[in-house]
Formats: structure tokens, sequence, C-alpha cells
């Protein structure tokens, strides 16, 4: 895909209740260092039911633009439904890079979303930086289970994709919400024919 | 009920050492391995197998001729048939274009073995560590997906998996053919016996090479199709060992460590 805009987008995960799981407002941290040196925007991306905490919380901690997907069919997590969403939303938007934080979920939803974009993702990532050089994002991670650092790029394909694992960074300071909110309605079937429900044992 | 178990051989992780002088890592003498994760995927696969002996098994990999071990390991264990998918244009590949070329392979499999009711993934590999390979698989084949599966159990159009979730345990229905990736579940998975290993050693395993799909397009694998590059590795700071609390009674100590904790303004 083109980017469209310099823009660094922060995936919000959420809970049931709609509020914020930590590692999103975690990468708002690093999102700010980096969409500064990309010379973009730092865009929060709320998918979620009853988001309103959630979308306040990403302007607080210094998003200059929070995106919304809301509705009830998102209120827990399906592969499907958010990815859909968040495709969506990169086709419609062209951010230049997109963070994910690596819970279970993330990891379970960005390789399904990157590679329908059909881009890279460096997975898990303990640290993060800008290549002075080509202006790529140079994402950090563990490998060979920790005994091995690796730094992966992307050069050629957008948006460049990473998981970041949650932890490794600490929240912004806090500060006064000036972000623009943009409400995107996007909606899926609740439930798609083939696919996933959840049940007892 | 037919399944494919997608599996990789890997260095044992836990016993590579870094070279202290080079920082790089000594592979050196460190046994190849099947995943631990594919393992447990086998296993799963196999419990299937136990109730519905009909079931047939097929594993697959890819990598160089020598990951055929892994492919007699699992006849071994449970698998029925092999197939090794290894080209030199195949190098360097990433994750996207790993998956895309076991995605073409699947599909050459099936021409053979009939349409997969699952495709069972591990849930990472202990040396690229990524856990993206399943997922991916899942989109290039547009199979619905689970992950961080622990066990599971056939249902009338599907399967029911009890998976791993951040806050506890969730079970997912989900219908077939659909792809999932395990972790490790709560118990050991079987050994070989010495009839399959004997049957192992006499298997015959088909090589899916450099040009067992002419559709498939080369700007899509290998090095120079991968979107995402290594740019250098290096290893880790050598962590600072911990601190080892030992007092005469269990009391002790634990108010030792209070103390630590409090005095560090860690509590
Ligand atoms: C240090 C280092 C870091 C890397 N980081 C990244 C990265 O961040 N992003 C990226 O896209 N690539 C990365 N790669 C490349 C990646 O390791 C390879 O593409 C590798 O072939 C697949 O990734 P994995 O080992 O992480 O597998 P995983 O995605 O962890 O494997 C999950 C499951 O997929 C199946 N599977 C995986 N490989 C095979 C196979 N060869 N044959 C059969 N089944 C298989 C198995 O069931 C396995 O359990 C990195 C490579 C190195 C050396």
């Amino acid at each position: 895909m083109e980017a469209k805009t310099k823009d660094l987008w922060v995936f919000i995960e959420t809970n049931e209740d709609g509020s914020p799981k930590k590692v999103g407002l975690e990468l708002l941290n690093p999102g700010r260092m980096m969409a500064d040196k990309q010379g973009g925007k730092l865009v929060a991306v709320v998918i979620g039911d009853n988001v309103a905490e959630s979308v306040e919380q990403a302007g607080i901690y210094g998003a200059d633009q929070v995106i919304v997907v809301e509705g009830p069919e998102y209120k827990q997590y399906t592969t499907d439904a958010y990815v859909k969403a968040l495709y969506h939303l990169t086709e419609k938007y062209g951010p230049t890079t997109i963070m994910i934080g690596a819970t279970n979920n993330g990891r379970d939803m960005g390789p399904r979303f990157s590679s329908r974009v059909k881009t890279g993702l460096t997975a898990d990532c303990t640290s993060l930086d800008i290549d002075e050089e080509t202006g790529n994002v140079a994402w950090t991670r563990p490998a060979f289970g920790g005994n091995l650092m690796a730094t992966i790029m992307c050069p050629d394909h957008r948006p460049q994709c990473g998981t970041v694992r949650p932890g490794v960074f600490k929240k912004p300071e806090a500060g006064e919400n000036k972000a623009e909110v943009i409400k995107e309605e996007f909606h899926v079937a609740p439930r798609p024919s083939r696919g996933c429900q959840r049940g007892s044992w | 009920m037919n399944i494919l178990v997608c599996v990789k051989q890997v260095p044992d992780t836990t016993q590579i050492k870094i070279d202290p002088v080079k920082h790089t890592l000594i592979r050196e003498g460190v046994p190849a391995i099947l995943n631990p994760f594919d393992g447990y995927a086998l296993e799963a696969a196999a419990r299937i197998k136990d109730k519905d002996p009909g079931t047939k098994i097929v594993v697959v990999t890819m990598g160089p001729p020598q990951a055929t071990a892994v492919l007699k390991e699992c006849v071994g264990i449970a698998a029925d048939k092999g197939y090794l998918v290894s080209g030199r244009t195949f190098g360097g590949s990433d994750t996207l274009a790993t998956s895309y070329i076991l995605s073409h392979a699947i599909k050459k499999i099936e021409e053979t073995e009939g349409k997969f009711d699952a495709i069972f993934c591990g849930k990472q590999a202990i040396d690229g560590d990524t856990a993206q390979v399943g997922p991916e698989i899942a989109e290039w084949l547009d199979l619905p997906q689970v992950t961080y599966g622990l066990e599971i159990e056939a249902t009338e159009d599907g399967f029911k998996v009890q998976k791993e979730a951040e806050d506890g345990m969730q079970v997912i229905g989900i219908k077939s053919p659909c792809l999932i990736t395990f972790t490790k579940p709560s118990f050991d998975p079987r050994y070989p016996t010495i009839k399959r290993k004997l049957m192992a050693n006499k298997a015959k395993f088909e090589t899916l090479g450099d040009d067992f799909d002419p559709t498939m397009d080369a700007a899509n694998y290998g090095l120079n199709g991968s979107p995402t590059h290594v740019k250098k590795s290096f290893t880790p700071p050598v962590k600072s060992g911990g601190m080892k609390i030992k007092e005469e009674t269990g009391e002790e100590s634990a108010k030792k460590l209070a103390k630590i904790l409090v005095d560090n303004n860690i509590v």
C-alpha cells in the first residue's frame, strides 16, 4: 500500500468495558518521539465498544488525533472484525507506520493484518528508533530465546508495522488533551458465519 | 478427518552459547530439534486421531534437506505422511514470504492428500520467535484462525478450542477448514514408539523444490521478496545475576526480602 501521510499510528487495544489496555498508552511514549522524527502526526486508533475513556486517555497521553471505530461487534476481540476495521482505516488514511501492543490479541491481529496489506511486521519489539540515514523505523527485538537481538527494517513496504512488548516503555506524562477526534462508522456482522464464537469447554 | 501440521527444525536455543569475544551465537554443536510448539500441535492432532482413528495426519516442513529429520521424528510420534519444501530460492524469506511459500505448498499437497479440515501450527518457532507464520498462512488461504490453542476437540462442523488469553482461558468454536496455532499445554506430548520409529526409518518423503508451483511469483519470496530485512544483530548485554535470600527460616527470609523491597522503594 502507498503511504498517504507521514503519520504514525498507535493501536489502542481496549478491554471489554471500553477502557484502554496499558500497552497502547505506553506506546504513545516512543510514538511521540518517532512521529516527530518522521515529521507526521501521532495518531491513536481506538477500536472497541463504549470507548469514551480510551479516546480521552489517548488524548491526555499525547495523541494529536484519535480515530475511533466503535460498536458492539468490537466489545470482545475477534480476529475477523478487528482486522477488517484496521484494514479499512489503513486503506483510507494511509499511515506510514503502525505500532501494536504485543499482547495475545495484538499478536493474533498483527500478522493477519500485515499479511492482508502485504507488508512487513517486526515481532515483539523491545526498542524503537528511526534510522537516521533512511528514515525507516529501526525495530529491535530479541530472537533465539533472548540470546540474540536483531534490528529489523522494512524499507520498501508501507505501512511499516511492528508489535511491541508490553511493559517496556513507560506511559508518557499526562498533559492537556488537544486531540482531534475522528469517528469512523465501520461495521461488520457481529458473528461471522464460519467464524469463531465463544463457548464453554 | 484430514489434518496438516506445519513443523520447523530449529536449533535447541536452550543450548546456544554466546562467543564472549565476538559476541555472536555459537551454533556449532547445538542440536537441531523439532520446534517444541510444533510438537504440541502434533500432539493435538494425535489426540484427535486417538478418538477418530480414521484421521490422517500429514506434516510439512520448509528447510534444507536435513530438515527431513523432523518429518521422520513426527512419523515416529504420530504422523502418517510428510513433505519437505526445499529450494535455494526460498532462503532468506521473512515470515510473509515463508507463509506465501507454505500456503502454496499446502495447496499443492492437497492435490494428493485431499482438502485439509484443519492446519495446525506451533504458536511460534523458538529460533525466529515471531509467532507470525501461522496467522499469515491463514490469511493467504482465507481460513479462520485461533491462536494460543491449548486443547482441542472435534465438533460436528469444526472444533472447540481451549485457548490461552491474557486474563485466563477462553473456549472458541471454529468451523473447518481452519488454522489453529498451539502453545504449551498442561500435559506432555507422547514419545515415539519403537514400532513407529521403525516405520519412520523406512518412510520416504516427497520434496517440493524451487519450481513446485510455477504460478508462484518470485517477487513474493526469498531474500528479495521479503518486506523485512535484518539490518544488524548483536548479543544482549549480560543481565546482572539475581540475589539469593536464604535465611534460617522462611519467616526470616520473607522479612529480609520485604526490607530490601521497602529500602529500595520497590513497594
Ligand atoms: C534474528 C531474526 C529476527 C527475525 N525477525 C523477523 C521479524 O520480526 N519479522 C519477520 O517477518 N521475519 C523475521 N525474521 C525471519 C523469520 O525468522 C523467518 O521468516 C522464519 O522462517 C519464520 O519465522 P519464525 O521462525 O519466527 O516462525 P514463527 O512464525 O514463530 O512460526 C510459527 C509456526 O509456523 C510454522 N512454521 C514456521 N516456519 C516454518 C517452516 N520453515 N516450515 C514449516 N512450518 C513453519 C510452525 O508451525 C511454527 O511453529 C527474523 C529472522 C532472524 C534471524
